[in-house]
């Protein structure tokens, strides 16, 4: 086993180099020399030669290369232009808010889909199953941007019931613990249900064909034969195979628990990541859309790890090839 | 319908004559095929009552055409000064109609009285094979059915879209209209824009001259309709020589000779906001119309560059393996490792500064960030192909490595191209719609799904339907292209056929 994870972990290293690389060219490919798009309107071309040795630019390209490696390795993302404050410090202030909505909607996600899923292929072929297809078509076809502000319309603009946007009331600081904690998981509800409901429908449909397949096999025949109750050769014997393809979802998920929730973010004013994006595309502060790709890839590439880890962990066999 | 008058109306059309079948749609009817004569029939119902009711725009859109068609012949390029996008626009949808409705009862009649014998299975081409399963399966039918007229609508736009998408006339009185509302206007005698097109006075005699003279008649009705200056007012009534109208707080002394015709009936009018409008008080349907083709067009033109791309990939990686095999999929394992839509923002981020309109980076980014999955699968396919008995005999005939490629592998990996190529059209218009909604789309003020949504969501309160309606057409759309892709998987799947 631990060879496996020691070999995988190997294998995602030249991942993480060529993503790294390939930032760095699509940064450098971008129209303008990356000491214009720090430099703001016309500026006196001294300043401009500066700020161009100051970060390095007229260095050779494979010197700055590996300048850009180092810098990328070591985490210093610089500072950003907008806010004038490290980027690492926006990113740790950002990166708690982002994780606790998508961590729950992972769970709803995860939650929903497996019920849903073993629902439709335990009952394969009926109206229940039938219905269920449909619906999942029907949200794996809906914008989830439109859905939230769908839901802002309903739930929150004519029923009153929770709140639109943000992730506090304005007051809430002075609240008492559990009445802040309350008032957060108010304000969670919507953005957790939009990013969770969506994604559970794709979980779900993927959920039923893993356990039609795993249905047919002729272990769950035996033990039907030995007049086990359809629950326990369901839930006990088939699920447990047919779980394996959804704990893949889990691993690869991980790099939405970071960037999956931008849309989302953007329509409920979440102060998370996506949001830190968002702002600084529309302010070019390109220190942190940097840091932003890195820190993404790098999540994405460890998620991928992580997907084969368990993979290991709940099938054996892998772990012999 | 129920089965009783189902079975009735097939006995009344069988006995239909057969020179009815030149009406579109009931030589079906008569052959016992009462869905697909009913849609034809309607569909081309639809297209006449388009051309009746816009014949002034669709036989102008004609005679521009034809006009500049000969004048390009005999003069060169002076009459390019006279194209505008708008007008090829005018085209288009003028030439596709006119296609369609001769088109569609010449095919419908010669299909329906050729006698159909049933021929042995083997006689059957795999297409028309496909085309006979697909069939079978009414709900992507019936997606199929949706997305073709949705195509034909986002090219027919002009002459189906009510107004111009973009005009803003007086905001005061036009901005948030509810849905099924409509608001009263003055017609002024003066044009809202003096003249575009120069007067036809200063040419002289001639037959170019004439043409010339013509053509620009013909597009001035084309623009003109858009540009007569329509007063907007929430009431009004005439006092001596003059009109006295309201916007909203404000009033208004109009004297009458600014306003056309003579009488009331000449200068008053009603326009009808079937969905709402804008904070602009821009016509939501007609802007839905036109953001159609944003979606539509971007979508089919991404998913081809993403077949293309990962077709190539796919081809090269599995068929020679090795080297090139292993460095093309270690580039698509890194390229798949970035989080799409983070990736896609940053791309159009750092390219902020173009020389170009926003939309060709789009088709860019969106092509080239989902090519990855279709290269695997072609890899796939490619790799099981290749160990098959008629390529290593095409092998063994000495045949370049292009030709056993193009012509016996390819060929052969198709299916699931299309089945994926089909689903993943969904996907990039949502994407699409996404990046609009996060003001990162197309630019304003061309209008797509997604920024007809973005404008709307802060009036959500006050003005629900601005973001409502948009987000409907996208559903539709997206669902249609997923139960097409669900259906052409099915069809496709030779084991299911057995």
């Amino acid at each position: 086993m631990l060879l496996y994870i020691v070999k995988r972990v190997i294998a995602a290293i030249p991942l993480i180099f060529g993503l790294l690389t390939i930032t760095f060219f699509i940064i450098r490919m971008a129209p303008g020399d990356p000491a214009s798009l720090y430099l703001q309107g016309n500026v006196d071309p001294g300043i401009a030669d500066r700020v161009r040795r100051n970060f390095g630019l007229d260095d050779p390209l494979p010197v700055q290369y590996v300048k850009w490696l180092k810098a990328m390795a070591t985490g210093e993302f610089g500072v950003s232009f907008s806010k004038h404050r490290p980027v690492v410090d926006i990113l740790a202030d950002a990166i708690p808010n982002t994780l606790i909505l998508t961590t729950l909607a992972l769970f709803l996600n995860i939650a929903l889909g497996v019920l849903i899923g073993t629902l439709s292929a335990v009952t394969r072929g009926s109206w229940v199953d039938n219905i269920t297809t449909v619906l999942a078509l029907f949200v794996y076809s809906i914008p989830e941007f439109w859905l939230a502000l769908m839901l802002i319309l309903g739930v929150s603009l004519h029923l009153d019931l929770l709140p639109a946007a943000q992730m506090h009331s304005p007051n809430a600081d002075q609240l008492p613990a559990f009445a802040y904690i309350l008032d957060l998981a108010k304000h969670l509800v919507l953005p957790v249900f939009v990013l969770g409901f969506a994604s559970a429908a794709a979980t779900g449909r993927y959920m039923r064909g893993s356990l039609l397949d795993v249905i047919k096999q002729d272990y769950i025949r035996t033990a039907r034969a030995k007049g086990l109750p359809e629950w326990k050769v369901v839930g006990k014997h088939a699920m447990r195979n047919a779980m394996i393809p959804v704990i893949t979802i889990v691993g690869l998920s991980l790099p939405f628990l970071l960037g999956g929730a931008v849309v989302v973010e953007a329509v409920f004013d979440w102060p998370g990541m996506g949001n830190v994006l968002l702002e600084a595309i529309f302010s070019r502060d390109y220190p942190v859309v940097i840091a932003l790709t890195a820190v993404s890839g790098f999540m994405v590439v460890l998620g991928n790890l992580l997907a084969d880890i368990l993979y290991a962990v709940v099938d054996p066999r892998i772990r012999l090839e | 319908m129920t089965r009783n008058s189902f079975a009735l109306l097939k006995l009344m059309s069988s006995n239909i004559p057969t020179g009815i079948a030149l009406i579109p749609g009931f030589g079906h009817l008569r052959n016992g095929k009462i869905k697909s004569g009913l849609v034809i029939f309607f569909l081309y119902v639809g297209l006449l009552l388009i051309a009746f009711f816009r014949f002034n725009l669709f036989i102008s859109g004609l005679k521009s055409f034809l006009y500049s068609l000969v004048l390009l012949v005999i003069r060169g390029e002076e009459p390019m000064r006279l194209f505008r996008a708008e007008i090829v626009e005018h085209w288009i949808a003028s030439l596709f109609l006119l296609a369609l409705l001769v088109a569609i009862p010449v095919w419908a009649y010669s299909k329906s009285v050729q006698r159909w014998t049933p021929t042995d299975d083997h006689a059957i081409s795999q297409v028309a094979l496909a085309w006979q399963e697909f069939k079978m399966q009414r709900i992507a039918v019936f997606g199929l059915l949706t997305i073709l007229i949705m195509y034909g609508i986002a090219l027919l736009c002009p002459l189906v879209a009510p107004y111009d998408p973009n005009a803003l006339q007086d905001p005061r009185v036009t901005k948030f209209q509810p849905p099924f509302s409509s608001v009263r206007y003055l017609v002024m005698k003066k044009p809202r824009v003096a003249a575009v097109i120069s007067s036809a006075g200063e040419l002289g005699e001639g037959f170019v001259n004439d043409l010339i003279r013509r053509l620009k008649e013909a597009n001035a009705t084309l623009v003109q309709s858009g540009l007569e200056h329509l007063l907007f007012i929430t009431e009004y009534h005439v006092e001596a020589d003059f009109v006295v109208a309201t916007q909203g707080k404000s009033a208004l002394r109009i004297p009458i000779h600014d306003l056309r015709g003579e009488s009331p009936a000449d200068w008053e009018g009603k326009r009808f906001y079937f969905l709402g409008t804008d904070r602009y008080g821009r016509d939501i349907f007609s802007r839905l119309i036109y953001g159609s083709r944003i979606s539509l067009a971007l979508g089919l033109i991404a998913v081809l560059l993403a077949v293309t791309v990962g077709t190539l990939v796919g081809l090269l990686s599995g068929y020679f393996g090795g080297y090139v095999d292993k460095s093309l999929m270690r580039f698509v394992d890194i390229l798949l490792a970035f989080p799409n839509l983070f990736f896609i923002l940053i791309i159009i981020a750092l390219f902020q500064q173009l020389p170009f309109p926003r939309v060709f980076l789009i088709v860019a980014v969106l092509g080239l960030t989902s090519w990855m999955g279709i290269s695997r699968l072609v890899r796939g396919q490619v790799l099981s192909l290749k160990e098959e008995e008629f390529v290593l005999a095409a092998r063994a005939l000495g045949f370049k490595h292009k030709r056993i490629i193009l012509r016996h592998i390819l060929p052969n990996a198709l299916t699931p191209i299309i089945v994926n190529a089909t689903l993943r059209i969904g996907g990039i218009i949502l994407v699409e719609a996404a990046l609009s909604f996060l003001n990162l789309g197309v630019e304003p003020p061309t209008a797509s799904w997604g920024n007809i949504i973005y404008g709307g969501k802060d009036y959500l309160s006050t003005a629900w339907w601005i973001s409502t309606f948009p987000g409907f057409a996208i559903v539709l759309t997206v669902i249609s292209f997923n139960l097409v892709g669900d259906g052409l998987r099915d069809a496709l799947d030779p084991r299911i056929r057995i």
